[in-house]
């Protein structure tokens, strides 16, 4: 399956240009989109999901153009957004029916036997009879994972789906996202680089509606291979040295604190000429900031 | 007209261009299937809201509540409930539908379903059915609850036709409010604008006595017109919202669809005042000449001609030489309605020997007539006064009251052979009247 989105642009009411001439090529595969808040990632994930029209430009998925053969794309696609309700007083199962519906599964034991595939591989068979009124914020997320699978789609786009979970429900959808990623295309839209790293096979980073990289972990790690350094300093240098280089990480030490820069060694010598550096193996997490010229960070 | 196809696991069409994947922006093909899937889901998802519960409940004791017996018949029972599922269950329709109709902007569902292949045409009218399933279900409740009242405490046997009419009859308002609240919150995506119906209700309801009947939707002979405005309001906003939401259309111009609402609306109401006498909007040359008669004792009776309970146009020039005994009631009088009784024990005494008994039902409710007549197995003619329209004041609710001095109901009346009034009573009881009938058909004189 191949993803073309082809110089799309979106403008909003009021001039906000959310897109701004956005060109990538997607394969099988899960590909990561990364990119701060408001960066974009929704605006291009609701177009590709046939939800919002784009103001120019064009998307086509295996052929499809999303803005004329809408019915044929939502056949191929499986799409969790990042923000969703679900109906609380329908239990996991009788949800999952209701949406099988929506997928034209007119078949009482095709869908019942569909509903039950999803809520296996997203281990949730045993809460089937339990209402979604009261699932988890963990719970709720697999579950849309669950209704966006019903139709085993050939794409599946999910956007955010770690945000706001705790660290074991966040693995657990990582997880559940890499052993669904075998044989189709998944589109992962995140801000949080370790949901990337953990499940995508390529990369695509939107900032401020336009493409700043798109390629591999290694492509990006390589734009800063060599250039990564940890060194301890005093707190009261911190500011000092946040004015001069680029901080990707601050961790706490014995004696201070511990920071991760992004810089080549004569920059870091000419810089902080005292201060000694230790070279480290770089971090997609050091690359992405690198490449948002710290706006990631704020 | 367009396949539909179906997405199941390892058979998702891949194929693209093929003629079985084509799509239309107006795919008119609801799946049965699917919508009475949708609409089951819809239907047990309303019925665990505390909400729906809630309105069973009030509407049951206000049901019970009305139909205890004070002289009711069963034929009143089922009027009763129908009149507060005109009044409550109507209201509780609109706010629900209204709230159905937005609720996934509410709840951030709307990705997630138009994401989805289905069409937005089943999905809307699975919707829609469900939710009109539950309301219809508290129409049930009323009338299981009405029925048990007027079985339980009045002793009287139950009618079933009266129960099946009175479904019927309170179906519409439900019917015309649960159109009304879910399409205009779906064309505006506001609960807010469904409400507006309410509105337009209350000023029919309130205003009764100003306003044309025309604008009552809950009257049964208004339903040609407002079934039709209703299932083409929901078709306008089923358009409106597929294309304002789900499509890569502009948004369809919404003063087009008010222009034609309004325009429907209009020709609903040339129809039926082309059709009844409805004084805001229409005088009957007919009913006008039947007003500017008066009923006085020694005199000739005032003639009418009025629909019967199959609709024929009957008057007393249909029975020449007969005596005639002629009864005015009205459901919302209910005392009156006894006098169907005294109408029916003089068919049964007198018919072969002339005596011809009429019913003349006074109210705004075209059916009432028919379906009390039906229920209680009258042979008779039992009218419809067709110029009534509601009013405090009795003598000014139909050109007929005019002409019969109606001040009370129910009015009796029995004229001779040669249609002269010779008795006027307000009284229901049989034995004040069979006395004076059987006089008059010996040709003995009695005191009017």
């Amino acid at each position: 399956m191949q993803i073309v989105i082809d110089h799309l642009v979106k403008t909003y009411e009021g001039g906000i240009r959310a897109l701004d001439g956005v060109q990538m090529q997607i394969g099988d595969g899960v590909f990561g989109l990364l990119g701060p808040n408001g960066s974009g990632k929704t605006t291009l994930m609701r177009i590709i999901a046939t939800l919002l029209e784009p103001t120019s430009g064009a998307v086509s998925i295996d052929g499809n153009d999303v803005r004329r053969r809408q019915s044929d794309v939502r056949k191929l696609l499986g799409y969790l957004p990042q923000e969703f309700g679900l109906y609380p007083s329908l239990t996991a199962w009788e949800f999952l029916d209701y949406m099988a519906l929506l997928y034209n599964v007119e078949d009482t034991r095709q869908r019942e036997r569909i509903v039950n595939e999803s809520l296996e591989r997203t281990n949730l068979t045993h809460l089937r009879d339990r209402k979604v009124g009261t699932f988890s914020g963990g719970m709720k997320q697999r579950l849309g994972i669950a209704q966006a699978i019903l139709n085993s789609p050939k794409l599946l786009i999910v956007d955010e789906p770690t945000s706001g979970l705790d660290p074991e429900e966040r693995i657990r959808i990582r997880s559940l996202l890499a052993e669904l990623g075998g044989d189709r295309v998944i589109i992962l839209s995140t801000h949080i680089v370790a949901d990337i790293e953990a499940v995508a096979d390529s990369i695509g980073v939107l900032h401020l509606g336009k493409v700043k990289f798109q390629g591999t972990h290694e492509e990006l790690l390589r734009s800063i291979a060599g250039k990564t350094w940890q060194i301890e300093v005093e707190r009261e240098e911190l500011r000092q040295i946040k004015e001069k280089l680029q901080i990707t990480g601050v961790f706490r030490s014995i004696g201070g604190v511990e920071i991760r820069v992004v810089a080549a060694s004569s920059e870091l010598g000419g810089s902080l000429p005292h201060i000694r550096a230790r070279q480290v193996e770089p971090t997609l997490e050091d690359a992405y900031i690198h490449l948002m010229g710290g706006s990631a960070v704020g | 007209m367009a396949d539909r196809d179906r997405a199941v696991p390892g058979d998702v069409p891949g194929k693209p261009h093929s003629p079985r994947t084509q799509s239309s922006t107006l795919d008119f093909v609801p799946a049965g299937g699917a919508v009475w899937g949708i609409a089951r889901h819809e239907f047990s998802m309303g019925s665990r809201s505390p909400v729906f519960w809630a309105a069973l409940a009030v509407c049951g004791t206000l049901v019970f509540r009305e139909c205890l017996p004070d002289g009711t018949t069963a034929s009143l029972a089922a009027y009763r409930i129908d009149k507060w599922s005109a009044m409550i269950l109507s209201f509780i329709t609109l706010f629900w539908m209204a709230s159905v109709a937005s609720r996934d902007t509410w709840i951030h569902t709307e990705d997630i379903l138009f994401a989805k292949p289905q069409t937005t045409e089943v999905l809307v009218l699975g919707r829609f059915l469900g939710n009109l399933g539950l309301m219809l279900a508290i129409l049930v409740d009323e009338i299981i609850v009405g029925a048990f009242a007027h079985i339980a405490f009045a002793g009287t046997p139950p009618v079933v036709l009266a129960y099946y009419h009175a479904f019927w009859r309170g179906a519409l308002p439900v019917f015309v409010m649960a159109s009304v609240g879910y399409s205009f919150s779906l064309i505006f995506a506001t609960p807010v604008a469904g409400m507006v119906a309410a509105v337009y209700y209350l000023a029919v309801l309130g205003g009764r006595d100003y306003i044309s009947r025309i604008f009552n939707f809950s009257l049964t002979q208004n339903a040609p017109i407002f079934l039709p405005l209703a299932v083409a309001l929901l078709a306008v906003s089923l358009i409106v919202y597929k294309r304002d939401r789900r499509t890569r259309c502009a948004p369809l111009s919404l003063s087009l669809v008010i222009l034609a609402g309004a325009f429907l609306s209009v020709r609903s109401a040339v129809g039926i005042a082309g059709t009844s006498h409805d004084e805001p909007m229409f005088r009957n040359p007919m009913l006008e000449a039947m007003g500017s008669q008066s009923l006085q004792p020694d005199m000739r009776c005032p003639g009418f001609t009025l629909p019967n309970q199959k609709g024929r146009w009957t008057g007393l020039r249909d029975f020449p030489g007969d005596m005639f005994v002629i009864g005015l009631w009205s459901p919302e009088a209910p005392v009156s309605v006894q006098v169907l009784d005294t109408l029916k024990q003089i068919d049964e005494m007198f018919g072969n020997q002339g005596v011809r008994s009429i019913g003349i039902c006074i109210g705004e409710e075209h059916s009432t007539a028919r379906d009390f007549g039906s229920e209680n197995g009258d042979r008779f003619p039992m009218l419809t006064d067709i110029g009534a329209r509601a009013s405090i004041d009795l003598q000014q609710s139909s050109p007929l009251a005019m002409a019969f001095g109606v001040a009370y109901l129910p009015k009796l009346v029995i004229t001779d052979r040669q249609r002269i009034v010779r008795f006027i009573t307000n009284s229901v009881a049989s034995e004040a009247v069979i006395p004076q009938v059987e006089a008059l058909v010996k040709g003995i004189p009695v005191q009017p």
